[in-house]
């Protein structure tokens, strides 16, 4: 009886889930940055890169299929071969550590389990071939990062998008 | 073992994450004998030196963290393995489990929890050496 109550209680949390709230709310990485959560919306997909944007995909498979694009802006950085390899190092591992830990939470709280490949790098020929899919149907949101290190506040975007793999879950 | 001088093996593909955790190792006056940025890498490594203490991280292009430990289990027997990952599902864990590894820690890794597993990991050698 009670498994019946969890079971329906999960259930229920599922449907009424909103995806972007299991987003963190912060996280440190490594006691050398902070990641501080902005603002979240569920249109999205209005991601152009304008050249002062480092972008990179991760593949998102499992009980959810599709994939997860992020963004982070440079323009108001001066920006050297050094410092350039190191943010970049930063902002992939940052949104590895924050991805990881939302597939985490969301498998705790819906039962989804779904994971993340190895980051790629994403190039302009990348996002002309995104812009043409239809994504209409597909789960998605966008949330807003900033990455706050000693030296840079690096604003950064996260854009989801996915769509069950099994229909007989409810999301 | 005292936990100063396990020999440890920092595996990660991220620059970043690498030498978070070496920092991190080091200030605690940890040997970190050797870094590698992936599988193939790691295992040149430890053909070449002892190493206690292998920490290697579970998503890896090319040859994955759950079959090095796989590999690292059969081949290199003294080596205990410590798998991270930003991910913390239960089927992930299970297969680092299922693989060798002696614990798990999902990232970001604090300096305690890391610690704290090299302390147990050194315990039972010098368990096994007695």
């Amino acid at each position: 009886m009670m498994e019946l109550i969890q079971k329906t209680t999960r259930r229920k949390t599922q449907k009424e889930l909103k995806f972007d709230s299991l987003m963190p709310a912060e996280l440190n990485i490594y006691n050398q940055a902070e990641l501080i959560k902005g603002k979240s919306e569920y249109s999205l997909l209005n991601f152009g890169k304008k050249g002062s944007e480092l972008g990179i995909a991760f593949n998102l498979e499992g009980d959810l299929d599709g994939f997860i694009f992020c963004q982070v802006s440079t323009k108001d950085l001066n920006l050297t071969s050094e410092n350039s390899k190191h943010i970049q190092s930063l902002f992939t591992e940052s949104m590895n550590i924050l991805l990881g830990r939302f597939l985490t939470d969301l498998e705790d709280e819906t039962n989804l389990m779904s994971l993340i490949t190895h980051p790629r790098l994403i190039t302009k020929q990348h996002l002309i071939e995104l812009e043409k899919m239809d994504l209409k149907r597909e789960i998605t949101f966008q949330v807003d990062y900033d990455l706050i290190t000693n030296f840079y506040n690096l604003p950064c975007k996260i854009f989801f998008c996915a769509h069950k793999r099994n229909d007989n879950r409810e999301v | 073992m005292d936990r100063n001088k396990c020999k440890i093996l920092v595996v990660d593909d991220s620059d970043f994450s690498r030498m978070s955790l070496i920092q991190m190792l080091k200030s605690d006056g940890l040997q970190v004998e050797g870094e590698a940025s992936s599988a193939e890498e790691a295992l040149s490594i430890l053909e070449e030196k002892s190493i206690d203490i292998a920490i290697i991280d579970v998503v890896m292009p090319k040859t994955s963290g759950i079959e090095l430990a796989n590999t690292i289990s059969k081949a290199f027997k003294k080596t205990n393995i410590i798998m991270i990952s930003s991910l913390g599902q239960e089927n992930i864990i299970v297969d680092s489990i299922t693989a060798g590894a002696q614990d798990f820690i999902q990232k970001p890794i604090k300096k305690e929890v890391l610690l704290g597993s090299i302390e147990k990991i050194s315990e039972n050698i010098q368990e096994e050496l007695s």
